[in-house]
C-alpha cells in the first residue's frame, strides 16, 4: 500500500513541475518580457523615443497620438457592442426559437474568420462599387473611402464596422454564458411580483451579470486594441496602435515599439484592474427605488411596461440587422466579386485584373498560397499540440491545487495583451537582442501562438469542467478503488472531453487566424492571413479575393465541425 | 476491535470548526446513522471517513490501522452521493463494474460480480440503459450496486435517500438496511430526516454544530433523549416551563406557570430550581372523563391537524399553555372537535425533566 | 376575490402529456394541495395558472377573469419557490419591497406594510441581512413575506419546503397555513410530499400522468381513497389479492390466500370478481385467538420508529402484510418470532377491482 502510493506521488510531483516549468518557459516569460525589457534597456527607449538627436521627441508624440486613436476607437466600439450586444445575448440566452443556433453561429463567425480577410470582405463592401454602394444603383461605393471618418470621434467609419464586428462576439457569447447562468427563477420572480420584463432586465438580471458583462467588455477592448490584421487593410492613413508596432518594427525601431508596446499593456491594465476588483466584489445591485421621485419613478416603471409588450420587436431585430450588416453581408459580396472577377475585371475588361491570371499567370499567386497554406497548418498544428500539452495538465493543477487561483488569473493577461505587443515580446525575447535562440521564421511564430493558445484551451477545459461537477464524480471513483491518476483518465477526461475538443479548435482557427504577431514573427515565412495584407498592399486584388474567400470557406468548415464536436 | 474509529477528530474551515474532537467507534456489520441539521458537519464527517477530507487534529482508523494519510482508494470505503454521481458517459453495466475493472479483477470475475449484483437490485434488463434514462429510484439502486461490486466492506451514504420523493423514501429505507445487511457491510448513514435514522439504524449519533450531542440505539435517542435538543430533534415533544416545589421518594412535583401542578419521576433536580419538562405528544391522552390517570389537566381542544396515520391536537390548558397530543388512528380512535372541553392527561414516567437552559428555551429546541 | 378556475387545460412537451385536461376550481381562501409522483404534472399545473407556462389548451379563470393572454406580472399572485429565489444582491428589506416598489405604490405605504410582514414572520431585527446570511428556513419565510407583500391573494406555493430540513419542514408548514388563514388567502401548494399536504390544506388533489386521479378533504383521502393508486401515495397500506365469492347483506365476502375469508362492507361488486383489499396498518388490531375477519402469521421483525412500532407479519398463505402499534409506556408487547392472530374490522377493508395492467404497475410510484 505504502510503496504504491510512493511511487504515484513522485509521478504526479513530476507532472506538475513539469506542467510549471513549461508553463513559466512558453507562457509566462513571454508575456511580460516586453515591460522588463523597456525597463532593463530604458537608456535605449529614452534616446530613441524623447531625445532623438535628430527628431528630438517626434516618436513620443507620435505615440501619443497613435495611442489616443487606438483608446478612442476601441472604447467607441466596444460601447457600441454593449448596446447592441446585450439585448441579443438576452434573446440567445432566454429565448427558443427556429433559427437560434444558426444565429449563434452567425455571430462567432468573425472569431473564426481570419481577421485580414474578413477586413478586406468588410472594406470591398462599403467602399467598392461591387458592394452596398453598387448593390443601391449608386455606382460608388456607400462610403466614398476609407479615410472617412464618424463626427465627433474622428474614427473612420469602416474601421469602425470592422472592429465592432470582430468584438461582438466577445460582448455576446460571454453575456450569453453569463445569462444562462442565472437561475431563471429570479426573472420570474420578480415577474410575479409585478415587474415588467424590462423592469425584471433592470433590477435583476443586469446587477447579477455585472461581471459577465464587464468580463465581455475587457475581451473586447483587448480584441480591438490589439486587433491587426483587418486594421492594416482598412485603415487607410490612420494607424492604431497595433500597426504602428508592427510599422515600427519593421523599420527597426524597436525601442520605441517596445516602449508603445508596454504603454499599451499597462494602460489597458490600468482601466481592467480597479474595474476588475470592484466587480469581483460581491456584485449588489445599486438602490434606485427611492433615490428619485415616486412619479418619476411611476414613469420609469410606466416606460418599461410599454417598452417590455411594444418595442420588443425593435430590441430584438436590431441587434440582428447590426450582425446581417457587418458579418453577413461582407462575406456575400467577397464570395460574389471573386465569381465576378474571375476571368477578368469587369470594368475595364482586362484580364490582368481577373482571378485567373494573378493566380497562375505571371505574378503566381497560387504558388506563393500554397507555401503559405502549408506554413499556416504546420503552425497551427504544432503550436495547438504544444499548447493542448501544457493545457491539460496545467486545467487540472489550476483546479486542484491552492495556487491554482493565481495561475488562473496569470493566465488572462496573454488574452488582453495586444497580440502585436506579445509577437514584439516573444521577437525580443527569443531573438537576437534576448537569448538570440530563435530568429523570425515558422518556428518564432510558433512559440508566438503557444502563448495565446493555452490560455484559451485552459478557459475552455475550465469551463467544461466547472460545468460537469467533476469533483463529485471524481471522489467516487476514488472511493470505488480508483488511484488519482485512474480517477482522472476513466471518470475526467471523458466527461471535459467536450471542452478539450473546443479548446482545439478555437485555439487551431485563432492561430490559423492570426495576423498581428505573426507580422512581427514571421521573417521569411508567410501565413495565409498575412498573405492576405501584403496582396492587399500590393494592389493584387482579385488575388486578395480569392484568397479571403478561400479563408473564409475553411474557417465556415471549421465552424461546422465546432458544432458538431459541441453538439452532444 | 472497532472496524472504523475516530479519536479527537477535528475539521476547521476558516473560523467555522466543522467538527470538534469528534469521538467515535462503529462496529463491523453495524448500520449507524448520524442525525443532525444542515450544517451540523455531518458530511464532513463521512468525507473524513472516506479519505475525501483530512481531519486538522485526531486520528482515523479503519480495521486498527491508521489511515490519516491513507488516499480514498485504498481504503475500501464507498462513498454515495445524494445525486448518485453515476458516471455518465457509462451505461448501468459499465458504472456497476467500474469498481472491479479498476481494480484489475480477471475478466470473469468482472462479469460475475456484475452480473450478480445487477441481479441483486433488479436491474439486471437495464444494465444498457444510460443514468439519466432510468428513474431517481433506479439511479439510486445502481448507486448501490456499484459500490458494492467494488468489494467495499463500508458504504458511506451521504442523504441516500434526499432526491428521492416522500413516498418513496418511505418504501426504500427499509430496503437501505435490508440490503446492508443482507450484504454483511457496514454503513455509515448521514441524514436530517430522524424518522428515516430511527427506522434504518442500529445506533444513532446525533450531531449537533461539530459536536457529538448523544449516541445510543433508536430506542434509547427516543425514550432516553439526554438533553432538551435531542428530545426535540427525535419526535414531537411539549415543552413545559416550570420550577421544582416537591421531591420525594416517588417522584418531584413541578408547579407550571399559571399556578397548574405536575408530577413527574424524576427525582435528580431540586426544590426551587427551574426546569423544563418535556412531554412527547404520543403520551399525552386526551379523555372526557373526569380523570384519566396521573397529571389530569383540563383544557379545550383548540385545533386539529391530520398528519397521514394520526392525528394531531392542539389543547389549551387553563393557563393559557398550549399542549399537542398525538393520537395514531385505530379501532378505537375517537374524534374530538375543536371547542370541545377535555381532560388530558401523561404519565409522570414520561415525563423528562431537563434544567432551565442558559441560552434561553428558544434557542435549543427551534429548528428554523 | 381570486376563486380559481380551470377548464380542459392541456400540456405537451413533446409526446408526453404534462396536463390531460384538468378541470379544478379552486374556492376563495380554500387551502389546495396538489401530491403526485415526480413527473405526474403538478408544477405544469401550478406554472399554468402562474403564467409562467402557457398551457395548449385550455382556459384558466383567476376571480372569474380569464387570465390565458395576461402576462405573469398583471395576475397578482404571490409565487414562492422551491429554490427560494430570494434576490441574492438584495437585503431582506429590498426583496420584501421589490414588488410594491416595481409597482409603484407610495413609500410610506411600502414601509408600513414592509414592517407589518417581518413582524408576522417575526424577522424585523434582521431586515439588512442578504439572503445568503440567513438559514434556509427564514430565507422561505422572507419568501413567502415578498410573495405576500404585493398584496396578492393567491398564493401558489411551488415546493415552498422541498429544499428545506425535515424537521424545519415540519415546523414552517403550520406557519404557513397560519399565514394563509390569517390573512385569508387562496393557497394552492405542490408538493410530493403526502404527509406536508394532509396536514397543511383543506383539499389535497392526487395527481398521476397528468391526470387528476382524485380529490377530498385529507381525512377522507386517507380513510376512504376511491383508487388503488391514492390509497397506496397518501399513506401506508397493506394490499391483498382475492375473489369476491359471496354477495352478503352487509357486503361483498371476499377470499384471500388459503382459503382466509373476509367480511367487507363493500356492495358495489359482482361474485366472483377478482378484487384487491387494502387496508392501513394502524387498523389492524392483535387479537388472542382466531375470530372473523382475522389472519394469523408470525411476526417476521419489528421495526421502531419512536413510539411507534411496525409489525412485519408473514402470513400462513405467504404473503407479508405490516401492522403499526403505538407504543405504550415505550414497551414493545410482542417479539419476533411471535405467533399472533390480526383482526381487521369489514368497515376499515377497501376494496378494489383488479388493476387490468397488474397490482404492482399501478402502485408503482415512479
Amino acid at each position: 500500500m505504502g510503496l504504491r502510493t510512493k511511487s504515484s506521488n513522485v509521478i504526479s510531483k513530476l507532472v506538475v513541475w513539469t506542467t510549471l516549468g513549461a508553463f513559466i518557459f512558453f507562457v509566462l516569460f513571454p508575456t511580460f518580457y516586453l515591460i522588463s525589457y523597456v525597463f532593463l534597456r530604458w537608456p535605449e527607449v529614452q534616446l530613441e523615443v524623447f531625445e532623438n538627436p535628430i527628431i528630438g521627441d517626434e516618436n513620443w508624440r507620435q505615440i501619443l497620438k497613435v495611442l489616443s486613436f487606438s483608446f478612442r476607437l476601441s472604447l467607441s466600439a466596444v460601447a457600441f457592442d454593449l448596446v447592441f450586444g446585450i439585448p441579443l445575448a438576452y434573446v440567445l440566452a432566454r429565448k427558443r426559437f427556429p433559427g437560434r443556433s444558426l444565429l449563434e453561429d452567425i455571430v462567432t463567425l468573425p472569431l473564426v474568420i481570419p481577421t485580414s480577410g474578413f477586413g478586406f470582405a468588410t472594406s470591398i463592401t462599403w467602399t467598392t462599387v461591387a458592394g452596398i454602394g453598387g448593390w443601391l444603383g449608386l455606382g460608388t461605393g456607400l462610403v466614398t473611402n476609407l479615410n472617412v471618418v464618424i463626427p465627433f470621434l474622428n474614427v473612420p467609419i469602416v474601421l469602425f464596422i470592422v472592429h465592432v464586428a470582430l468584438t461582438f462576439p466577445y460582448i455576446v457569447r460571454t453575456i450569453e454564458t453569463k445569462f444562462e447562468s442565472i437561475d431563471t427563477t429570479f426573472e420570474i420572480a420578480s415577474r410575479t411580483l409585478g415587474a415588467s420584463s424590462l423592469t425584471t432586465f433592470r433590477n435583476i438580471l443586469s446587477p447579477l451579470s455585472i461581471p459577465g458583462i464587464f468580463s465581455g467588455a475587457v475581451l473586447a477592448l483587448a480584441r480591438s486594441l490589439g486587433e491587426t490584421g483587418a486594421s492594416l487593410i482598412v485603415s487607410g492613413v490612420s494607424s492604431t496602435a497595433s500597426i504602428a508596432i508592427v510599422r515600427w518594427t519593421s523599420e527597426f525601431k524597436l525601442a520605441t515599439a517596445a516602449f508603445m508596446g508596454s504603454l499599451l499593456v499597462v494602460i489597458a491594465w490600468a482601466i481592467i484592474l480597479p474595474a476588475e476588483l470592484y466587480v469581483g466584489r460581491r456584485g449588489r445591485g445599486l438602490r434606485i427605488s427611492y433615490q428619485l421621485p415616486i412619479s418619476i419613478y411611476r414613469k420609469i416603471m410606466k416606460f418599461e411596461r410599454f417598452a417590455s409588450r411594444r418595442l420588443s420587436r425593435l430590441k430584438d431585430g436590431l441587434p440582428i440587422v447590426v450582425v446581417v450588416l457587418t458579418v453577413i453581408v461582407p462575406i456575400i459580396v467577397v464570395l460574389n466579386s471573386v465569381i465576378f472577377y474571375w476571368s477578368a475585371d469587369p470594368y475595364t475588361g482586362k484580364v490582368q485584373g481577373g482571378v485567373v491570371y494573378q493566380l497562375f499567370g505571371p505574378p503566381n499567386y497560387f504558388s506563393i498560397l500554397q507555401q503559405a497554406t502549408v506554413t499556416s497548418i504546420i503552425v497551427a498544428l504544432t503550436s495547438t499540440y504544444i499548447a493542448m500539452c501544457i493545457s491539460i495538465p496545467l486545467s487540472f493543477i489550476i483546479e486542484r491545487k491552492w495556487y491554482g487561483e493565481i495561475i488562473r488569473t496569470i493566465l488572462k493577461v496573454p488574452l488582453i495583451i495586444p497580440t502585436s505587443s506579445l509577437g514584439l515580446s516573444v521577437l525580443l525575447l527569443w531573438g537576437s537582442s534576448g537569448f538570440n535562440l530563435v530568429s523570425p521564421g515558422i518556428w518564432l511564430i510558433i512559440l508566438t501562438h503557444i502563448v495565446f493558445s493555452v490560455p484559451v484551451i485552459v478557459e475552455s477545459i475550465i469551463a467544461s469542467y466547472e460545468g460537469s461537477n467533476i469533483q463529485m464524480y471524481e471522489e467516487s471513483a476514488r472511493t470505488l478503488g480508483a488511484t488519482a491518476y485512474n480517477a482522472i483518465e476513466a471518470v475526467s477526461l471523458p466527461l471535459i472531453k467536450g471542452g478539450i475538443l473546443t479548446g482545439f479548435i478555437l485555439s487551431f482557427t485563432r492561430s490559423l487566424g492570426e495576423t498581428g504577431a505573426t507580422f512581427i514573427v514571421m521573417g521569411r515565412d508567410i501565413t495565409v492571413p498575412a498573405l492576405v495584407v501584403n496582396m492587399v498592399e500590393a494592389l493584387a486584388i482579385p488575388a486578395a479575393l480569392f484568397t479571403s474567400t478561400y479563408l473564409i470557406v475553411l474557417s465556415l468548415i471549421l465552424l461546422v465541425i465546432i458544432r458538431i464536436l459541441t453538439r452532444r | 476491535m472497532p472496524l472504523i474509529k475516530l479519536m479527537n477528530v477535528t475539521k476547521r474551515f476558516g473560523k467555522i470548526t466543522a467538527l470538534d474532537h469528534i469521538n467515535l467507534s462503529i462496529e463491523n456489520g453495524e448500520y449507524l446513522c448520524i442525525l443532525g441539521q444542515t450544517g451540523a458537519g455531518k458530511t464532513t464527517l463521512l468525507r473524513i471517513i472516506a479519505g475525501l477530507l483530512e481531519p486538522d487534529e485526531g486520528d482515523v482508523y479503519i480495521e486498527g490501522k491508521r489511515v490519516n494519510k491513507v488516499p480514498p482508494e485504498e481504503r475500501n470505503a464507498v462513498y454515495m452521493f445524494q445525486q448518485f454521481a453515476l458516471f455518465p458517459h457509462m451505461n448501468v453495466w459499465e458504472n456497476v463494474s467500474f469498481g472491479p475493472v479498476i481494480k484489475n479483477w480477471s475478466k470473469d470475475r468482472v462479469k460475475n460480480v456484475t452480473s450478480e449484483v445487477l441481479e441483486m437490485v433488479r436491474l439486471a434488463e437495464r444494465k444498457n440503459a444510460f443514468p439519466h434514462e432510468l428513474s431517481g429510484g433506479m439511479q439510486q439502486r445502481v448507486a448501490l450496486a456499484r459500490g458494492i461490486a467494488s468489494g467495499a466492506k463500508i458504504l458511506l451514504l451521504d442523504e441516500p435517500l434526499g432526491a428521492l420523493d416522500a413516498r418513496l423514501r418511505v418504501d426504500l429505507r427499509t430496503q437501505l438496511r435490508k440490503l446492508v445487511k443482507d450484504q454483511g457491510l457496514t454503513a455509515v448513514h448521514v441524514t436530517h430526516d430522524q424518522e428515516e435514522a430511527l427506522m434504518t439504524a442500529d445506533r444513532i449519533v446525533i450531531l449537533r454544530s461539530g459536536r457529538i450531542e448523544q449516541v445510543g440505539t433508536p430506542h434509547e435517542i427516543y425514550s432516553k433523549p439526554q438533553s432538551i435538543f435531542v428530545t426535540s430533534f427525535v419526535g414531537g415533544s411539549n415543552f413545559l416551563e416550570g420550577t421544582v416545589v416537591e421531591v420525594n421518594s416517588s417522584g418531584s412535583v413541578v408547579d407550571l406557570r399559571g399556578g397548574l401542578r405536575i408530577k413527574v419521576a424524576d427525582t435528580s433536580r431540586n426544590i426551587g430550581e427551574r426546569v423544563v419538562v418535556a412531554v412527547r405528544l404520543e403520551d399525552v391522552s386526551i379523555g372526557t372523563m373526569e380523570k384519566l390517570g396521573e397529571n389530569n389537566l383540563k383544557g379545550v381542544i383548540e385545533s386539529t391537524v391530520f398528519v397521514g396515520g394520526s392525528i394531531e391536537y392542539q389543547i389549551r390548558l387553563k393557563n393559557h399553555a398550549v399542549i399537542s397530543s398525538r393520537i395514531l388512528f385505530s379501532d378505537t380512535f375517537k374524534d374530538f372537535k375543536p371547542g370541545e372541553a377535555v381532560v388530558i392527561s401523561f404519565h409522570p414516567e414520561r415525563c423528562y425533566v431537563f434544567p432551565y437552559p442558559r441560552a434561553g428555551l428558544l434557542k435549543e429546541i427551534e429548528a428554523i | 376575490m381570486p376563486e380559481v378556475k380551470l377548464v380542459n387545460v392541456t400540456k405537451r412537451y413533446g409526446e408526453i402529456l404534462a396536463n390531460d385536461h384538468i378541470n379544478l376550481t379552486i374556492k376563495d381562501g380554500e387551502y389546495v394541495s396538489v401530491i403526485g409522483p415526480s413527473g405526474c404534472g403538478k408544477t405544469t399545473l401550478i406554472k399554468s395558472i402562474a403564467g409562467i407556462i402557457t398551457p395548449d389548451e385550455g382556459e384558466i379563470y383567476i376571480g372569474g377573469k380569464l387570465v390565458n393572454n395576461i402576462p405573469i406580472e398583471d395576475r397578482s399572485i404571490g409565487y414562492v419557490f422551491q429554490n427560494i429565489a430570494l434576490f441574492p444582491h438584495m437585503t431582506v428589506w429590498n426583496n420584501i419591497t421589490y414588488g410594491p416598489t416595481v409597482k409603484g405604490m407610495v413609500p410610506e405605504e411600502t414601509r408600513a406594510l414592509a414592517l407589518e410582514m417581518l413582524e408576522m414572520i417575526k424577522l424585523g431585527a434582521r431586515s439588512d441581512a442578504y439572503p445568503n446570511e440567513l438559514s434556509g428556513g427564514t430565507q422561505q419565510k422572507t419568501a413567502v413575506a415578498r410573495a405576500l407583500m404585493s398584496r396578492a391573494e393567491l398564493l401558489l406555493l411551488d415546493e415552498p419546503l422541498g429544499a428545506l430540513d425535515v424537521k424545519v419542514r415540519a415546523e414552517l408548514r403550520y406557519e404557513l397555513r397560519r399565514i394563509v388563514k390569517d390573512l385569508g388567502l387562496t393557497a394552492l401548494h405542490v408538493t410530493h410530499d403526502q404527509e406536508e399536504a394532509m396536514s397543511i390544506s383543506d383539499r389535497v388533489i392526487v395527481m398521476k400522468k397528468g391526470r387528476i386521479v382524485e380529490e377530498g378533504a385529507p381525512i377522507s383521502l386517507y380513510t376512504q381513497p376511491k383508487n388503488l393508486f391514492t390509497a397506496n401515495f397518501v399513506g401506508e397500506a397493506n394490499f391483498l389479492t382475492g375473489v369476491i365469492i359471496e354477495m352478503a347483506e352487509e357486503g361483498a365476502v371476499i377470499e384471500v390466500g388459503d382459503g382466509t375469508r373476509l367480511m367487507t362492507t363493500n356492495k358495489d361488486r359482482s361474485v366472483g370478481e377478482r378484487v384487491v383489499i387494502a387496508f392501513r396498518p394502524e387498523y389492524a388490531t392483535i387479537e388472542k385467538k382466531g375470530g372473523t375477519n382475522t389472519f394469523s402469521g408470525e411476526i417476521e421483525d419489528m421495526l421502531y420508529s419512536g413510539s411507534i412500532v411496525r409489525l412485519r407479519v408473514r402470513l400462513d398463505n405467504g404473503e407479508l402484510i405490516v401492522v403499526k402499534k403505538a407504543l405504550s409506556l415505550g414497551k414493545p408487547a410482542y417479539s419476533a418470532g411471535d405467533e399472533i392472530t390480526v383482526k381487521v374490522s369489514p368497515e376499515n377493508l377497501l376494496v378494489y377491482p383488479y388493476p387490468k395492467e397488474g397490482l404492482s404497475k399501478e402502485l408503482a410510484l415512479e
